[in-house]
């Protein structure tokens, strides 16, 4: 079933593991999922909760693969979330809830100055929480992913809170961008603009994860009952919608300035693109263009970004063309 | 089968298909169907025997290495030889390293990319409770600090280009602050350097921007192991940092292919299966 090259190639990945799994256990010696001690400095305390949350970030990323669980337990982080930037800088103190506080409570009134980098953590949970839900290998287990209690409708709505959390209605995603986080000069403050578009790019593709056509299909080969159209046409309506924002999001970066750099771009990207491949191939001649023409996007992306790898990304985009070529049943009808 | 003739531009499977194999065709080894099998539209099967037992056969050799628990060497070794693979990959998708990019309007320089040079010769010593690996072949510039000067070029790529993207370890002017009185270990250090690397442009890296990140990368790493065997364990924070960049460095520095290898094999396992 597996493709032995792919599976070989991610042995080839074992050092990485090794790596990132030490890390982690030196983390948890030191407690840094847990609030630092109120004597150190300001700065120092908070430099302590950003690299937990960094390496949580980190865990929950390279956890999108199959069979790699992520380590750390949301339960366990009663570290307080990353304060503001701003404030981070300046060394002033700051209160924010922790990750809990969010789930419990998430229409408190903390939970809506939140620093772009808390953002990030929030859509890394629920990355994690989409992965294992759309991942998990064996029969449907649990209430259907349309009855409103169960694990489906769960993640769905912290999403949604995120919506409430960032802010959603910007008319120009690259205005926004230059107005605030550009330098002096004009160029854009990466180190400041950075958490923004990637909160949007996370929140985006667990948007297009949660309802991927083949994730879903996987999920329903073993439910009996027939499925509602609706519940599916809602499915592939928000899947297709999140892949042109994330597209769009990227695409008003780089308008702005802002070149994004973080590797894992490219597996939101190719994630996208490939569900704007299948909808080329949709009976509405002007989704089937405006799909085509995103599917090249993504791999002119895939070509251009990370920058500074060039050989590596045009591998990455012809890789991509041959291995969904290779797919016979790319064509089976899911609509 | 040897790894010249995966050079070439027709493509040449790993494994012949049954069919393929009866007819001493060349095959093209896509799976589930063949190029072949396709156009004369048969039925396309496949022995996996012969690859579970390649797989087997590598992963006894590594329980033999973790029984010896010895999981720094573990790692070490095998950096070594998801290097040696990553070139073969290279390799079988016909591309030459360093190929020149296509010239667009970009907005930062772009530098010509290459692959490792091909470590040739690694030595390892067990001295006690630490590891001595001595590399033999890795020209000596990148096997200690560079200058003042080129650090602070580096530390300045690094919080242009990495910090906060996404990761924040530092609080910046304390840590400027750090390394002006010279308190950042060395392992942080040569971590920084090896994140860093690959958005210089300056004359010391170049051409050789994949040499200095491994080399930095190895030299941190078997500090830090160093350091944790030790008698005297401290654990410290930039024990922490220094170890989650080497992991992201693995990971997608030199292998940003990995990440999208996921994607694709996820894709590929849900619609084989699917499928078969």
């Amino acid at each position: 079933m597996y493709d032995c090259a792919n599976n070989y190639k991610a042995g080839a990945m074992q050092p990485a593991w090794v790596k990132i799994g030490l890390s982690v256990r030196f983390a948890q010696g030191l407690r840094l999922n847990q609030e630092p001690a109120e004597n150190l400095k300001i700065s120092e305390q908070e430099t302590r909760r950003r690299t937990f949350w960094s390496l949580y970030v980190l865990d929950r990323l390279v956890s999108v693969g199959p069979n790699r669980p992520p380590v750390f337990l949301d339960d366990d982080c009663t570290v307080h979330l990353p304060c503001h930037e701003n404030l981070f800088q300046s060394e002033l103190p700051c209160e924010m809830p922790t990750l809990q506080n969010l789930k419990d409570r998430p229409d408190s009134a903390d939970c809506y100055t939140l620093d772009n980098f808390a953002l990030v953590v929030l859509m890394a949970s629920v990355l994690g929480s989409s992965i294992r839900y759309c991942m998990r290998q064996g029969p449907h287990t649990g209430l259907l992913p349309w009855d409103f209690r169960s694990r489906f409708c769960e993640i769905t709505s912290s999403l949604l809170h995120f919506e409430s959390y960032s802010i959603s209605a910007i008319p120009s995603v690259s205005e926004f961008i230059r107005q605030n986080f550009a330098k002096q000069d004009g160029s854009i403050n990466h180190s400041f603009a950075a958490h923004f578009v990637f909160s949007r790019a996370l929140y985006h593709l667990n948007q297009c994860l949660l309802h991927h056509p083949f994730l879903l299909h996987q999920r329903f080969r073993s439910i009996k009952i027939t499925i509602p159209l609706t519940f599916v046409q809602e499915a592939l309506q928000r899947c297709r919608k999140h892949a042109c924002e994330l597209n769009k999001l990227l695409q008003d970066a780089r308008e702005a300035g802002y070149l994004a750099r973080t590797s894992f771009y490219a597996y939101c990207v190719l994630t996208a693109g490939v569900v704007h491949y299948l909808f080329k191939h949709d009976a509405d001649r002007n989704v089937a263009k405006e799909s085509a023409a995103l599917w090249q996007m993504a791999l002119d992306f895939l070509e251009q970004e990370p920058v500074r790898w060039p050989h590596y990304a045009r591998m990455v985009s012809q890789v991509a063309v041959k291995e969904l070529n290779s797919c016979k049943s790319l064509h089976c009808s899911f609509t | 089968m040897t790894e010249a003739n995966d050079n070439r531009e027709l493509k040449r499977a790993r494994q012949a298909c049954l069919n393929c194999r009866r007819k001493k065709a060349r095959c093209s080894g896509e799976k589930p169907v063949c190029a072949t099998c396709a156009k004369l539209k048969q039925q396309c099967a496949w022995d996996d025997s012969e690859e579970e037992t390649r797989i087997t056969a590598f992963s006894q050799e590594n329980a033999k290495l973790s029984n010896n628990h010895l999981a720094a060497r573990l790692a070490i070794l095998e950096s070594k030889f998801s290097l040696i693979h990553g070139n073969t990959f290279n390799d079988f998708l016909g591309l030459v390293p360093g190929q020149s990019q296509r010239a667009q309007g970009r907005l930062t320089r772009e530098t010509q990319w290459e692959s490792p040079s091909d470590i040739t010769s690694q030595s390892f010593v067990d001295a006690g409770n630490g590891l001595e690996v001595e590399v033999t072949n890795l020209s000596d510039t990148f096997s200690t600090l560079p200058s003042k000067t080129i650090i602070q070029a580096l530390i300045d790529a690094y919080f242009q280009y990495s910090h906060n993207q996404p990761y924040c370890y530092f609080h910046e002017s304390t840590f400027r602050q750090k390394l002006d009185a010279g308190d950042i270990p060395e392992f942080l250090m040569f971590s920084i350097l090896a994140t860093a690397v690959r958005w210089s442009d300056h004359d010391f890296f170049l051409h050789r921007h994949a040499d200095a990140i491994q080399s930095y990368a190895n030299i941190a790493w078997k500090q830090i192991i160093a350091k944790y065997l030790s008698s005297q364990q401290t654990l410290d924070i930039s024990m922490v940092q220094a170890t989650a960049m080497l992991g992201v460095i693995e990971f997608t520095g030199l292998y940003p292919l990995n990440l999208c290898t996921i994607a694709l094999t996820t894709t590929k396992l849900v619609l084989c299966s699917q499928h078969g």
